[in-house]
């Protein structure tokens, strides 16, 4: 049909920082990663979708290191989410805000940092929960009654201890009582309320020593506390006095040098399990305070801990996450925690595990048939064994090299982990055909705290850029968004203060020097989740925090227009309440401004007649990852959903477009397997052609709209047999993507041809009619810049 | 004919119901060695034909029959023997027909068993000899029950694998199992007198070959390894397969729905863990006794001790080469390991200290490509009938091959020997002088990547005990980077000859010479004396005639005559074929013989009278040796060309007078490549019979490509030497110890002291206590001695005046 040539480009600077802790929402469904840079990331799985999606990503203070992450149990009054909570090194207590997408301080700082918090488990026995009709198999040692009839991953690590009740969607008290592990030696206990900052409980008395780890017990009356100084403690939380302490070390060895508790958790059956510093894994009898058994098999320090039913998880600074399972004996009536396998998938220190289920909600689509995750992803060769229903729990872990690994829990060791973010806290790219230099593209790039813009130069078939000017953050905050104008000389950035715009400007004196000019916005221009400059340049189109779209006028430096994104577009007196708006896409000719929300809602807003067109609700229930306009037709949207579907809409007809309504429901399959969730979408600049490449950090595929998705290519629903053909073809793309690689073109006949991409992948971009510009980064040269991990001793060195 | 030298580790060897003898299976016969001196008490010969593959020994059931030593072997020629070791009688022979690779009779293992009325059922993994072994695919082995008792066949074949495989039965008897390829299969045997088809079997699968199994001795579990050298652990296998009746299967669970972290296939087992240490293949598993602990061990030399509760490992390092087999005695205090290297090393338990070794000869080693030819591992010290054979672990040991033990072992180099590594050092050739009072070696390091080769010359002096060499004198690189060639003494002399392939050889004298600073200061030791060559070509060969008058040194295909002594060229002999491998006079005798060992293989005798050819055969010579008197010698030959690369390895001996080429006896042998022959005298001190009434009392020993040897007269249809001449080595069992002597020792002797203190000169005076008491503190005698002589010394006086010596007493 036609021949690309690719460029590749690999100078960007890319530095992910490390995953701190994990926490997965009430219902099991959503997983929230905080890093060590402050940012906090949602991660879902789309319902239809079958990998890991990252709903959101909200930018933190990098001088607050997150400690520990908790999210709440939503509350019968307040359904929803719940409140998530982070605590901080330096003492405080962040409450982060979903919906409105910001962050405020819910408990001042204590004057000490904290290590980790930990929420009550509910003892409600009122609710039952559905999935609990098995009969309890890990009855090891019953001695607590258990009142309270959990799912059956009831327990996790101390990141969020609540995520285990999926059921748990009332609970009858307005409060939940929050455990605090201080610095000081001091567990405090705080209520949560659906609103409002945390209240103060009482403290229980002072101890020697840091408590870095707390579990309650599942009835609630007992906590569980790990210090630096090598012991366990159990306090009672009615008389808040100490039951008993344990000596973690082993066979003694505790005393002397410093024993850190790194984690704790209380299994359903009353086994309490530690995780220290030297490696080690033990099981206690929670009663007694008695050993039942040691594992030591990592070779660093054992960090974090979750269970599920009859399986415990521990993760290490060695990388390894280990699975131990409760075995009953025949010939012997004792049951044992054996040992049973590792995986190592990361190549720093794992930090934080938490247990999630991916998808509860129900299948809507008549369609589809059975609605299923991959539960193993293998990106290059596509050979795919198992396939995993909705609601089959995996493990999360994630670590110091910012990845963020998915396993199966029930069959660990047979599937190797799925890498859930091939390209993590990926810097956002644009590309801007220029006509101030000359023609040669230049390419705006947003790091976590600095611009960049850079032009693109081909000499020959090597891609060099070159830094023409860099805008680094007042203060050194945060960018959340930024945008370049189509010509390139406008660009914009907002932090978390307010927005910025610069002109880019080569004084005819200097023949090399650029220079950059700040002008002046208007005051009233709130910071921005999303920014956008008009095709013309004219305008700067601006999403504020407070739910308002504004459009500011860059000549006059006034505000023109003011629009509020609605559901209903027939109610006059609105209320800025839709959730905030981070994405938007304004068509060529200038009339379209497409807006979505954080949640996949489309606003369509017509710029000519100044007031909304369309609403368009989530599409298959799935966030939007990606969108544009095809140059040619301004009338058509095209979205990319986290469900890797793509959709074309009609916006002059507010329906889907020609293309969708026949081929939407009936996308190949090998397209809907995508590897990786789609992360972009690029039209031919020029040409009339309507066909437009889809890329995800490993793969992109060409899309023309214009033909009809090939009947061979369709695939049937719930058959086994057009999966095979597909890997076939699919290895092929593989192949000849290699040739690819040398700058050989090709030629393609079809519909949803696929290429592999050997390195994670930042940006594809058409860079003229008949070529792209990709930019790509190894991963090997990224791991680079993170710290040595902790040594390990490998045989015969 | 003394035969000797066998294999030690070829099969696990077995202790004895009572711990104190050891069982080991070598060659055609059972060797019974004391556990606590570690020597040979007896053997178990005349049952078996060929190789011993199992020894089984049954256990003692009842008290009274405490002393019974009964023990089942199975081998390689169809039989299975059953014999009273105690007495080293044969008492019954079951014939089997097939080869039998592996026994194990599990109803043994349950006490009472023995009874009558029950069964005894031996499990056999025999080879199916009827199947062509062309068939490579076919499948070989089989597993077949055998009834002992009634001497027959039970039942069909439990399975069959492309091999045969090794048994192994759990200790209660209840559980056998077998690896094969990629899986185990384990059975479950019923008790007592059951039917063949309640055999139960399942399969447990695995992604890698399985090398070895072991089951726990208490719980259902079950541990493999496979050739990676990971160890896989299996947890209450069979629950579903094995369970007693249906009627338990109906309260479990539906097995699908459990989760089954670490299992293949839907297994029928629990859960599965991996342990990863061994780098390369695991080549035994056992389960110690109470069930808490797994050894391993491999190619590394390595016992790894797993606690299996928290997969904690101890290790015991450095035991020297590749291990085999770990056994456990009913003595939970000892063990035994075999290694590759022909020792069995008796274990203190908790420690795994080795108490004692029963040492065979060490295999021979693979030399490095490229270097193969000019290397020999074997010199035979003829005086005292030591074989000297270098081995891989870069030493000399000595064996002395009337007693079939070994002597001792000279470490040439100073490095550690790790088994898993690449060779980088090998001894390449060892030569011993006539008498015995000499040794020399070469020893050549590997260049790594054209860096670092050399080649080492040693001189040792033979010390004060037997075998016992000490280092006298280091050349390194002789023949500057050339390899040495061949290395000679010259009898009768303190002297030395080495050729190398660089086209010189050096002769080597033995003085003392004065440093030139401090002439008191006086150095003895080994200096080249003269240097030669000839033509410049590689010097392939070198030898002493049997006076040391001449030096005969092959120049490839020419022999050159020197003067050893003025290093002056006497004469040439003229061209073989191809270059010599190896010249060596023959007795006192003006001949010479040569063989050449390439493509045109030639056996030669040259007369030095006439400097000229005396007569040739052509055939594969792989060994010569002469007589040093007599004009006799033998050749070790291939019955296969040196291409043929799938040669057999049968060969002859043939034993020629020298005026005649036709050969005066033959002999056919086996294994003959990398074989050896010596002619020694026979020892006067072990045959003084044979001494006295002849002449011609040389013996021929013949050591083949194993390191097996047998000792025969050439002369002599009929054995004379029989094994009866041997000295019995039967150690006195030493008093047993019972109960607190067999944890501690024996208490010291406290009354040993008493008596010492009964000795403690002190002056008996008329006055004691005057003089008792005086003298620093430390020399006194205990107060408690002092004490008695004193009140000793009142109660005499007090036959004298007693009123006194009561008022003094008061006082």
């Amino acid at each position: 049909m036609e021949k690309l040539r690719i460029h590749r480009s690999r100078s960007v600077e890319w530095k992910p920082s490390a995953v701190v802790a994990l926490a997965t929402s009430a219902d099991g469904s959503r997983v929230a990663a905080a890093r060590e840079d402050g940012s906090l990331e949602i991660w879902l799985v789309s319902p239809g979708s079958i990998g890991w999606h990252c709903q959101l990503t909200m930018q933190g203070d990098p001088s607050s290191r997150v400690s520990s992450l908790l999210w709440c149990r939503p509350s019968p009054r307040n359904a929803g989410l719940g409140r998530l909570l982070s605590s901080s090194i330096d003492g405080s207590i962040y409450e982060w805000d979903l919906y409105s997408l910001n962050k405020k301080v819910v408990l001042d700082s204590v004057g000490v940092s904290i290590w980790q918090m930990a929420l009550e488990p509910s003892d409600d026995s009122m609710h039952t929960d559905k999935t609990n009709n098995e009969p309890v198999s890990n009855g090891h040692s019953n001695h607590h009654v258990q009142s309270d009839s959990e799912s059956s991953f009831s327990d996790n690590e101390g990141n969020s201890d609540s995520d285990g009740e999926f059921h748990a969607m009332t609970t009858l008290t307005a409060s939940q009582r929050l455990a605090v592990a201080c610095d000081d030696g001091c567990i405090r206990m705080y209520h949560v309320f659906d609103k409002d900052e945390l209240t103060y409980n009482r403290s229980f008395p002072r101890v020697s020593g840091r408590i870095l780890s707390l579990a309650w017990s599942h009835d609630a009356r007992l906590i569980f506390s790990g210090s630096s100084d090598g012991l366990i403690r159990c306090w009672s939380v009615a008389s808040f006095q100490e039951n008993y302490r344990i000596t973690v070390g082993l066979g003694g060895l505790g005393s002397g040098h410093e024993l850190c508790i790194w984690s704790l958790i209380f299994l359903r059956c009353g086994t309490l399990v530690s995780g220290d510093s030297s490696g080690s894994v033990q099981f206690w009898d929670s009663q007694h305070g008695t050993l039942l058994q040691a594992h030591t098999y990592h070779k660093g320090d054992a960090k974090a801990l979750t269970a599920s039913q009859d399986d415990v998880f521990s993760a290490g600074s060695d990388g390894q996450v280990v699975l131990y399972k409760l075995s009953k004996l025949t010939g012997e009536q004792m049951v044992k925690w054996i040992y049973v396998g590792y995986v190592r998938a990361h190549t720093h220190d794992v930090t934080a595990l938490a247990m999630a289920k991916p998808i509860r909600r129900e299948d809507l689509f008549h369609d589809k048939k059975t609605r299923k995750i991959r539960r193993q992803e293998k990106p290059i060769n596509f050979s795919y064994h198992k396939w995993a229903r909705s609601g089959v729990p995996m493990l999360i872990s994630g670590g110091d090299d910012a990845k963020l690994f998915a396993y199966s829990a029930k069959e660990f060791t047979q599937f190797s982990p799925h890498d859930m973010c091939p390209a993590p806290q990926r810097p956002l790219l644009k590309l801007a055909s220029t006509t101030i230099n000359c023609g040669v593209p230049v390419m705006l790039f947003q790091s976590s705290d600095y611009l960049d813009v850079l032009d693109v130069k081909i000499d020959g078939k090597l891609v060099v850029t070159q830094l023409l000017a860099r805008v680094k953050s007042k203060g050194s905050r945060k960018i959340i968004c930024s945008a370049i104008s189509g010509s390139g000389m406008l660009f914009a950035y907002s932090n978390q203060v307010k927005p910025f715009l610069f002109e880019l400007k080569k004084p005819k004196a200097q023949k090399t020097k650029w220079m950059i000019e700040k002008i002046q916005l208007p005051n009233k221009l709130p910071y921005a989740h999303s920014l956008l400059l008009s095709a013309d340049s004219s305008c700067l189109m601006l999403a504020g925090h407070d739910r308002k779209i504004y459009i500011v006028d860059i000549k006059k430096s006034e505000i023109v227009q003011t629009f509020v994104p609605q559901r209903k577009l027939d109610r006059m007196n609105v209320v800025a309440n839709e959730p905030p708006i981070t994405q938007m896409f304004t068509s060529v000719d200038g009339q379209w401004l497409a807006a979505i929300n954080s949640f996949g809602d489309i606003y369509i807003f017509d710029l000519e007649i100044k007031r909304q067109h369309w609403f368009v609700s989530r599409l298959n229930d799935a966030s939007v990852t990606a969108g544009g306009f095809p140059p040619k037709n301004s009338n058509t949207f095209v979205v990319t959903t986290a469900s890797n579907e793509i959709f074309e809409l009609d916006l002059k007809a507010k329906n889907l477009g020609e293309w969708s309504k026949h081929h939407s429901a009936h996308l190949p399959r090998a397209f809907q397997e995508f590897p990786g969730e789609i992360i972009g979408l690029s039209f031919l600049p020029f040409s009339s052609s309507t066909s437009a490449i889809v890329y995800s950090a490993r793969a992109m595929c060409l899309i023309n709209f214009a033909i009809p998705a090939d009947q061979d290519m369709e695939f049937q629903n719930g058959s086994d047999q057009p999966l095979v053909n597909h890997d076939c073809k699919n290895s092929n793309g593989a192949m000849q993507k290699r040739k690819f690689q040398d700058h050989e073109s090709r030629t393609n006949g079809n519909d949803f041809d696929l290429f592999v991409f050997k390195d994670p992948t930042l940006f594809v971009s058409h860079f003229s009619e008949n070529s792209i510009l990709i930019v790509e980064k190894q991963w090997k040269e990224v791991v680079r810049n993170f710290e040595a991990p902790v040594h390990r001793h490998i045989f015969g060195t | 004919m003394i035969t000797g030298g066998q294999r030690f580790v070829a099969s696990p060897p077995a202790f004895s119901q009572d711990g104190k003898k050891l069982l080991v299976c070598t060659g055609c016969t059972v060797s019974i060695f004391s556990v606590s001196t570690g020597m040979q008490i007896t053997e178990l010969e005349g049952g078996h034909t060929d190789r011993v593959t199992s020894v089984v020994v049954v256990p003692v059931g009842a008290p009274s029959s405490k002393f019974m030593s009964y023990c089942w072997t199975s081998s390689l020629d169809g039989t299975i023997c059953y014999w009273d070791f105690a007495s080293a009688e044969l008492i019954k022979k079951v014939k089997i027909q097939f080869p039998v690779h592996s026994m194990v009779i599990p109803s043994l293992s349950t006490i009472g068993s023995t009874e009558e009325g029950s069964n005894l059922y031996a499990f056999l993994s025999v080879e199916d000899i009827n199947k062509p072994a062309s068939e490579k695919k076919a499948l070989h082995g089989q597993v077949r029950i055998y009834d002992l008792k009634n001497q027959k066949p039970v039942g069909g074949l439990l399975t069959e694998t492309r091999n045969p495989e090794i048994l192994y039965a759990s200790k209660n008897g209840e559980f056998l199992g077998i690896s094969n390829k990629r899986k185990l299969h384990i059975w479950r045997i019923p008790a007592n007198n059951f039917r063949f088809d309640e055999i139960k079997k399942i399969k447990l699968h695995h992604t890698k070959k399985l090398t070895c199994l072991a089951f726990h001795s208490t719980l259902r579990m079950v541990a493999g390894g496979d050739d990676t050298g990971r160890i896989l652990i299996w947890y209450n296998f069979g629950r579903e397969k094995f369970a007693q009746n249906l009627q338990n299967l109906k309260g479990t669970k539906n097995p699908s729905d459990e989760v089954k972290p670490g299992v293949r296939n839907n297994d029928d087992v629990d859960s599965c863990t991996t342990w990863h240490w061994h780098p390369s293949e695991v080549k035994f598993l056992h389960f110690s006794s109470d069930g808490a602990y797994l050894y391993s061990g491999g190619n590394e030399g390595v016992i790894v001790v797993w606690q299996i509760d928290t997969g904690k490992k101890k290790f015991k390092p450095r035991l020297g080469s590749p291990l085999l087999y770990f056994t456990e005695s009913p003595d939970p205090s000892l063990s035994c390991v075999s290694c590759s290297d022909n020792h069995i090393h008796l274990l203190k338990m908790p420690t795994m200290d080795i108490s004692k070794s029963i040492s065979g000869i060490k295999p021979p080693f693979s030399f490095p490509l490229k270097h193969e030819g000019s290397c020999t591992q074997v010199a035979f010290e003829q005086t005292t009938g030591l074989v000297a054979v270098s081995t891989e672990d870069y030493c000399v040991q000595f064996y002395s091959l009337f007693d079939n033990h070994e002597v001792s072992e000279v470490q040439v180099c100073k490095r550690n020997f790790q088994p898993a590594d690449d060779v980088m050092l090998y001894v390449a050739l060892v030569a011993i002088s006539l008498d015995g009072s000499l040794m020399a070696t070469i020893d050549v390091t590997i260049p790594e990547e054209k860096l670092g080769g050399l080649v080492c010359l040693k001189y040792w002096t033979r010390g004060s005990l037997v075998a016992e060499y000490l280092l006298s004198t280091v050349i390194y690189e002789p023949h500057s980077d050339a390899q040495v060639s061949s290395l000679a003494f010259r009898p009768g002399h303190n002297m030395a000859v080495t050729s190398s392939y660089g086209g010189d050889f050096k002769v080597w004298v033995h003085g003392s010479h004065a440093s030139r600073n401090n002439e008191s200061m006086q150095r003895t030791g080994w200096r080249c004396q003269s240097v030669g060559s000839y033509k410049g070509k590689p010097l392939t060969a070198a030898v002493f005639s049997a006076d040391g008058s001449v030096l005969a040194i092959a120049a490839e295909t020419m022999i050159t005559l020197w003067d050893p002594d003025s290093n002056i060229l006497v004469a040439m002999i003229g061209d073989t074929l191809s270059p010599i491998t190896k010249l060596s006079f023959v007795g006192n005798s003006e001949y010479l013989v040569s063989y050449t060992h390439s493509l045109k293989p030639q056996l030669s005798v040259w007369s030095t009278s006439n400097l000229a050819l005396y007569w040739s055969h052509g055939i594969v010579t792989e060994a010569v040796s002469c007589s040093h008197d007599e004009s006799q010698f033998a050749v070790l030959a291939l019955l296969s060309s040196p291409g043929d690369a799938d040669a057999k390895g049968n060969g002859v001996i043939f034993f020629f007078h020298v005026e005649d080429p036709v050969p005066v006896a033959t002999w056919t042998v086996t294994k003959a490549k990398g074989g050896s022959l010596a002619f020694l005298p026979a020892n006067p001190s072990l045959h003084e019979s044979s001494a006295t009434n002849g002449v011609n009392q040389l013996l021929l020993i013949f050591m083949n490509g194993e390191h097996e040897y047998t000792i025969f007269n050439p002369h002599k249809e009929e054995d004379i030497i029989s094994k009866n001449s041997r000295k019995s080595q039967a150690a006195q069992d030493e008093a047993e110890r019972l109960g607190y002597t067999s944890i501690y020792g024996d208490l010291s002797n406290t009354n040993a002291k008493h008596n010492h203190f009964q000795e403690v000169p002190f002056a008996p005076s008329e006055r004691p206590w005057e003089t008792i008491f005086s003298g620093s503190s430390h020399v006194l005698p205990p107060l408690t001695k002092l004490c008695t002589s004193f009140f000793e010394s009142l109660l005499e006086k007090r036959l004298e005046n007693s009123n006194e010596m009561i008022i003094d007493a008061d006082l």
